[in-house]
């Protein structure tokens, strides 16, 4: 039989088409595990960059939300030692590199467990942070896994918080708490704002020495501005008290606009889903809802309104922003240990509130000037407890700061400290993690060791006036005043498994029935009735004595950072005496101890008013504690 | 017998049949993996899923606001969003357009409807609509919530032919408690001209950057 190539023909046919199949196939396979393979690695780098970005932010909080590692530009880098150089004070594990970019790395070799992803691969991030322009932040990020990057920006805008007369980084109730209640200027809160005056007095049948105003509860709200983050809430407080009556009213489209009740049950509307609030159901309604209603002044979480972050607890902390900050020239830091000098004496009483003898600095700010010691640029920061006394003039600008109690005695920054008649007040704040009391002029440091029942208060506190039109009694503080409390912070209210002092109820008058509204810690029997010794407000202000026969006026902003920490509910880590004392915890209050101001309304005296001071945001003291609201989150590529 | 082996000319014409052949095969397998390719993304239900939750993500993460509770009519279908811990099969949200602090917002509405395709072999199977509306400002600035969804006006509408079976476990959002975040369950199901049923569910979870 002849050969003539039939079968090699047929193979050099057959095996490329072979070759070729194969070849597809494995390109195809290949193709789509490169294609998963470069997804994951995205997705992995996408969130390394978010992990870049969450840690950006988190240090931009403990630096202010005023610090950059660029100038606006975003390109030109802000040398080291510059005061506005963005700090990783709670971020050790960041290093700057030469561009300015802060840096985080994972390479293999690094221990595993430091691994963000675990993938094997180096990974890491680096952000720069910068304010375009001002008031305007930007923090971009780069995160890495092996080769893949993923780009992304936070935008956001910042604001002085004394640009609000009351700010709450929480649940507010600071508009619960005073039968006759005026707010002038804009107030926010990040959770809910109760809205139901009410008076905390609630003894007058037991204690006749206590005077109760007699005219419906009222708060009037002149403000061009009133949100929060969670609702605004008329029917109850923050701790299901209903609403006992009385009449709020909210001025409409600007603080000069005229005043629109928001209805209660003195209105008829009683309840949740009766009484306008957000659980009324025209609450978002376009022509009759909360928005038409007050012109747009009043907004709340169901409308859009966002949180805004305050400065992390981290910044009044020792070794933080406002610590470091006075290191400055020009600034004076305080401490403990501290020798007393003409302007500083150690002295030491007992809060009745937070039962436990409490040692502070006590500043005389007059004495202080006069030794030429005043702080020149402004901050004091102090991790002892102070107490500012003689401080009714201020020689300057002046930002109190201290992660421990600060009280104020007797007048601070009056607007007219000497009878002159001209405004001398200043721009100042008093900036703490922990409580901020108001003390009279009378207050007594040895008398403060001596309980008072709430069924036989101490003797009425005084001011006396300081020149001849000087109104007695009146105790002026014009300042911001910056705590860090949470909203419930006596024990008796915090409802908690873990809380063995929490009253469930509250003491109901047995004279008349009445519900008091306040929890009796202790009780005694007088005449075979049950009355308290010892009595409980769930928010109780920062006063320690009898003030009916006192007013207190104060201009400026109140802020809740609301990131205090608070002590174990036996208060044993907050008690300086105990082998695990915590002098950053804040103490529990185990009982109101104060008898709120007076006013009488029937004179056109009001029982508490809160001005906004615009002088601070216009000339305002230093160091400011900022809030962040974030605008825009994107991926650039 | 004698053996002589190819001649020169025999393996010219050997060559030139072998190249034509492979150019051929070649070309074939392309065309046939480009038209595979083309079919599949006309008709992959998976990749519709996956192509809308690419988007979803994206567009989520990017919002300031989710219109929780809101039930009215959009685009001229009944629209229910769940409210903070519940589920639902529709969602509306607001995503910021610039970082001003009175920015425009673009509304974007989610919802399933049946397919607009008829299918005898599909029958009740869904649809997802994804349309954006034009961007608007809110008054006062920075509140979208104050902006009426059903007010809304324009914009562009994309559908995804996902093969979504009825029911609400087969399509849905899960509002979180804190209303930071959804959850998104999509399935597809789908029974092919031949060969068996497709099925897959996808589940994610989205949570909102322009927060605190």
């Amino acid at each position: 039989m002849k050969k003539r190539g039939f079968l090699l023909a047929m193979a050099l046919l057959v095996l490329p088409i072979a070759a070729l199949m194969i070849f597809s196939v494995s390109r195809l396979v290949l193709t789509e595990s490169g294609m998963s393979m470069q997804a994951q690695r995205k997705m992995r780098a996408f969130y390394v960059a978010q992990a870049g970005l969450a840690a950006a932010y988190h240090g931009f909080g403990a630096n202010n939300y005023n610090a950059v590692t660029h100038e606006p530009d975003g390109s030109t880098n802000v040398p080291a030692g510059d005061p506005k150089l963005y700090n990783p004070y709670n971020l050790p594990f960041l290093t700057r590199a030469a561009d300015g970019w802060y840096t985080w790395a994972w390479n293999p070799g690094d221990p595993v467990a430091n691994s963000f992803t675990g993938s094997g691969q180096a990974e890491g991030y680096r952000f720069q942070v910068y304010f375009p322009d001002p008031g305007h932040w930007r923090i971009v990020c780069e995160g890495r896994v092996g080769a893949m990057v993923s780009r992304q920006e936070q935008w956001g805008e910042l604001r002085s918080a004394y640009e609000y007369v009351d700010f709450d980084n929480g649940d507010t109730s600071d508009f619960n708490m005073a039968e006759n209640h005026l707010v002038e200027g804009p107030v926010h809160a990040n959770g809910n704002m109760y809205l139901r005056p009410w008076s905390t007095l609630g003894f007058k049948i037991l204690t006749t020495t206590i005077v109760e105003p007699v005219t419906p509860a009222q708060l009037n709200m002149k403000s061009s501005s009133i949100t929060a983050a969670g609702k605004i809430i008329r029917y109850e407080d923050a701790w299901g008290r209903q609403d006992p009556g009385g009449t709020v009213s909210i001025s409409r489209g600007s603080a000069a606009g005229p005043l629109v009740i928001m209805e209660g049950r003195d209105q008829g509307a009683v309840g949740a889903g009766n009484a306008y609030d957000s659980d009324h159901p025209l609450w978002k309604d376009t022509s009759s809802g909360a928005i038409p209603k007050w012109g747009g002044t009043v907004s709340d979480g169901q409308l859009g309104v966002k949180k805004r972050a305050v400065p992390l607890r981290d910044s009044l902390l020792p070794g933080g922003y406002y610590d470091q900050k006075s290191a400055l020239p020009g600034n004076l830091k305080i401490t403990p240990g501290d020798a007393d000098t003409a302007w500083m004496h150690t002295k030491t009483f007992y809060n009745q509130a937070e039962d436990r003898q409490v040692t502070v600095k006590e500043i005389d700010i007059a004495a202080m000037n006069a030794a030429g010691v005043f702080p020149s640029n402004g901050l004091i920061y102090s991790t002892a407890p102070l107490r500012i006394v003689n401080g009714a003039k201020l020689p300057g600008p002046i930002t109190i700061s201290s992660d421990q109690t600060i009280y104020t005695k007797s007048d601070f920054n009056m607007v007219d400290p000497d009878g002159s008649g001209v405004d001398q007040k200043l721009s100042a704040a008093l900036v703490t993690s922990d409580r901020v009391y108001n003390l009279t002029d009378s207050f007594n440091d040895a008398d403060s060791f001596t309980f008072h029942p709430a069924t036989s208060p101490p003797a009425k506190a005084v001011d006396p006036p300081r020149y001849a039109t000087d109104k007695p009694n009146v105790v002026e503080i014009n300042a911001a005043v910056v705590d860090g409390q949470p909203t419930t912070n006596v024990r008796a209210w915090a409802n908690d498994a873990a809380n063995p002092y929490f009253v469930p109820s509250t003491y109901v008058n047995p004279l008349n029935g009445e519900d008091t509204g306040a929890k009796a810690v202790a009780t005694t029997s007088i005449l075979g009735l049950t009355v308290p010794v010892k009595i409980a407000y769930p928010n109780s202000m920062g006063y320690l004595e009898n003030l009916q026969q006192c007013q207190v006026v104060q201009h400026g902003s109140v802020v809740h950072l609301r990131t205090g920490k608070m002590a174990r509910y036996d208060n044993a880590d907050a008690d300086p005496t105990n082998a695990s004392y915590d002098p950053l915890v804040s103490p529990w209050l185990t009982k109101s101890y104060y008898i709120p101001p007076y006013a009488d309304p029937s004179l056109g005296l009001i029982t508490r008013q809160q001005i906004h001071d615009p002088r601070l945001v216009t000339q305002p003291p230093p160091f400011v504690p900022f809030t962040s609201r974030k605008l825009l989150w994107r991926v650039l590529n | 017998m004698k053996r002589r082996g190819l001649s020169l000319a025999e393996l010219m014409v050997a060559s030139f049949c072998f190249l034509l052949i492979m150019f051929s095969t070649v070309a074939l397998m392309d065309f046939v993996r480009r038209s595979g390719a083309r079919a599949r993304a006309q008709i992959e239900p998976r990749q519709q899923c996956r192509s809308f939750l690419g988007l979803l993500a994206n567009d989520l993460r990017s919002a300031s606001y989710v219109y929780e509770g809101f039930n009215g009519t959009l685009l001229g279908n009944p629209v229910t969003v769940p409210t903070a811990g519940n589920r639902g099969q529709a969602l509306v949200f607001a995503v910021p357009q610039d970082e001003t602090p009175d920015p425009n917002y673009v509304l974007t509405v989610i919802f399933v409807r049946n397919r607009t395709k008829p299918d005898s072999k599909n029958p009740n199977t869904r649809e997802i609509v994804y349309h954006r509306f034009d961007p608007v400002k809110s008054s006062p600035p920075a509140t979208p919530g104050a902006l009426d969804p059903a007010a809304m006006t324009g914009g562009s509408t994309r559908l995804f032919d996902a093969y979504v079976p009825p029911g609400a476990t087969n399509f849905g959002f899960d509002m979180a408690a804190n209303s930071q975040g959804v959850g998104v369950d999509v399935r597809f199901q789908m029974q092919p001209e031949r060969g068996q049923l497709q099925s897959e569910s996808f589940h994610s979870y989205l949570t909102l950057r322009n927060n605190v």
